[in-house]
């Protein structure tokens, strides 16, 4: 079993930072492992992109292809499933672009209604009196990194790993910016009256 | 997870992605220049070369030229070779200054001293008429007669040879000066790469001019012992050592490889020199052959005037740019003011141009000195053998009459004269 997410660690000192990935060998064998285990997400990230486009397996067969690539040129990569996710996201816009749809990821209406969906239902919003109309419109109000984190997140699925590669960023990152995004939101003229949990130690606060 | 278990999800085959990637990174890796990219760059190469030369940054311009010329631009050649004449020049500039601040009075040992300083230059420049405009005037004025006219030009060579000997102690350097006459006639160099007999032949006109100038220098009244004379006699017997020695052609030498051992002429590398000097010599043999053929004068004449500065650095340069046409006439104006001067005319004079150099007409001929300077044979003196110093040297037809009767074949008309070249 070939563990994509391990990370280096003090044996590996002096090839690369701590911290970073271990290095994989390419291999017939590791690229079937990585099919495995993220070529659901995968494919699933490139249709909800591409909305139902004809052509969203020959992107994903791209985006493999291109992975396959340069990691046999290379002879090993230390993030493959990152560059993965990445081609993936490249590939999607480039696609989308040579559709002439012009429409971004990050403004389908289908996915930010599914991030609002996920976000009403998270301990910091669980609340009956929040409208998914108001977190909606909320959301699109949001700074451009947290928005595209939570769509990624909450509106995709995607893990925060591969978040964190599609927006080129540490997995902490992330969190952080998710963070910040329901402080943000918390804070919203639009979710105002509604009671918002922000702790459970704490009490709920009551806005006018 | 198993290397031949199928993709879980429809349409994705790892086996063919694989198979792809493999064929694209196999493409990637023979990935050439198609004709259209060597163009592309060749043309690229050369603008910017141009651009170079036209801001004086030689170096630069040399490498950029180069590329073009390794891509196939013809038209760089020249431009390449101009950039090399220039920068050696300035080495060759850069060496003397470093060589007279080292050496404050150096010896005369012969023309592998290589002696171009000021006071050397100022003698040429003075005594100097250039002796192309000498020959050349010698030639049109010369009644067509193949055993006058060639020993002529032998004689014209000859001649300046001594004028320079007897004049000052800089003439050691004068033997290879005083060949440094060329009539190219375009014809002759157009067959000469493929024509190789021709270059033995002219090999061996060189070495008879030499033995000629010898057996006549031991042979000459009043010949005197000076220091300068024993120098000359020296270099002269350095050069037909390395002639007899030099099994001919040692290798096919082509322009590129004259032109590359150009610097190495200049630092008289003798086998260099010696293989120099049949092109040095291809003008005698081309105006002799010609006139021994019954043409009223060399119809088409290359004058280049070479010497063993930058004017010699572009001998090959003019020879690579030969045109393959008669008649073609051409000069090449300077890149920009102070860059030398391509020297170079290529003339083709129709019978009444040539009735009226006879005339004494001055036809305006532009010639280039060998410091670049522009000269009109007009009003020049028409003898039929230019006046030295000595009046010695009347006539030197009447002493040294030469037959070239063909390629390789040179005979003496005059049974001491033959006796003692055959000597050496």
């Amino acid at each position: 079993v070939i563990d994509f997410s391990q990370t280096r660690g003090p044996a590996d000192h002096g090839r690369a930072p701590l911290g970073c990935p271990a290095s994989i060998a390419y291999s017939d064998k590791a690229l079937f492992a990585l099919e495995a285990e993220c070529g659901a997400e995968l494919e699933s990230y490139v249709r909800a992109t591409l909305r139902g486009d004809p052509d969203t397996m020959k992107v994903v067969e791209r985006c493999w292809t291109d992975l396959t690539r340069k990691w046999k040129r290379q002879g090993e990569l230390r993030e493959p499933r990152a560059l993965l996710f990445q081609l993936a996201h490249q590939r999607s816009i480039d696609r989308i672009r040579q559709s002439s749809k012009h429409d971004d990821p990050y403004t389908d209406p289908d996915r930010l209604a599914a991030a609002a969906d996920r976000m009403m239902h998270t301990a910091e919003f669980e609340s009956a009196l929040v409208a998914r109309l108001d977190v909606r419109t909320a959301l699109a109000e949001l700074p451009d990194r947290q928005h595209r984190a939570v769509l990624l997140v909450y509106g995709y699925g995607l893990e925060y790993a591969d978040a964190a590669a599609i927006l080129t960023c540490p997995v902490h990152t992330v969190d952080n910016l998710l963070r910040a995004a329901k402080a943000t939101l918390k804070q919203s003229s639009r979710l105002t009256g509604y009671h918002q949990v922000s702790s459970p130690s704490s009490p709920p606060e009551v806005h006018k | 997870v198993t290397i031949d278990s199928d993709s879980p999800r429809g349409g994705l085959d790892l086996r063919r992605v694989i198979a792809l990637a493999d064929a694209e990174n196999q493409a990637a890796d023979d990935n050439q220049l198609t004709y259209a990219d060597q163009v592309q760059v060749a043309y690229k190469a050369y603008k910017i070369g141009l651009y170079e030369l036209g801001r004086d940054n030689h170096f630069e311009a040399r490498s950029w030229l180069q590329i073009a010329v390794d891509f196939g631009i013809e038209d760089a050649q020249p431009l390449l070779a101009l950039c090399d004449a220039i920068l050696l020049g300035q080495d060759a500039a850069d060496r003397v200054e470093d060589v007279q601040a080292d050496e404050p009075s150096r010896d005369h040992a012969g023309i592998a001293t290589f002696d171009v300083s000021a006071e050397h230059e100022a003698a040429f420049g003075q005594d100097d008429t250039p002796i192309f405009w000498e020959v050349s005037t010698d030639l049109m004025t010369t009644p067509v007669e193949t055993t006058q006219a060639q020993s002529t030009v032998l004689g014209v060579a000859w001649n300046q040879l001594r004028a320079g000997s007897m004049q000052s102690h800089t003439a050691v350097h004068r033997p290879l000066q005083a060949i440094d006459i060329v009539y190219l006639a375009p014809k002759l160099a157009v067959d000469l790469p493929v024509h190789l007999g021709y270059i033995d032949a002219l090999m061996r006109l060189a070495g008879s001019m030499y033995r000629f100038a010898v057996t006549e220098k031991r042979r000459a009244p009043g010949a005197e012992t000076a220091d300068h004379d024993r120098a000359f006699d020296a270099a002269i017997a350095r050069m037909l050592a390395v002639h007899d020695d030099l099994q001919w052609p040692p290798h096919i030498w082509t322009p590129r490889d004259l032109h590359l051992s150009a610097p190495d002429a200049q630092k008289d590398v003798m086998d260099v020199v010696a293989a120099w000097m049949p092109l040095l010599s291809v003008g005698l043999f081309a105006a002799s052959r010609d006139i021994d053929r019954g043409s009223p004068a060399p119809e088409t004449a290359c004058i280049a005037p070479l010497t063993w500065r930058t004017d010699f650095d572009l001998f090959p340069s003019l020879w690579m740019q030969k045109p393959s046409t008669r008649g073609f006439q051409w000069t090449r104006p300077a890149a920009k003011p102070g860059t030398p001067h391509l020297l170079c005319e290529l003339r083709q004079a129709s019978a009444r141009d040539l009735r009226e150099m006879r005339g004494g007409a001055g036809h305006g001929t532009i010639l280039a000195s060998p410091k670049g300077d522009w000269h009109t044979m007009s009003g020049h003196r028409q003898s039929p053998v230019p006046a030295g110093p000595s009046t010695e040297d009347a006539d030197p037809a009447d002493r040294w009459p030469v037959i070239a009767q063909g390629p390789g074949q040179i005979v003496s008309a005059q049974a001491d004269t033959d006796a003692e070249c055959s000597s050496g």
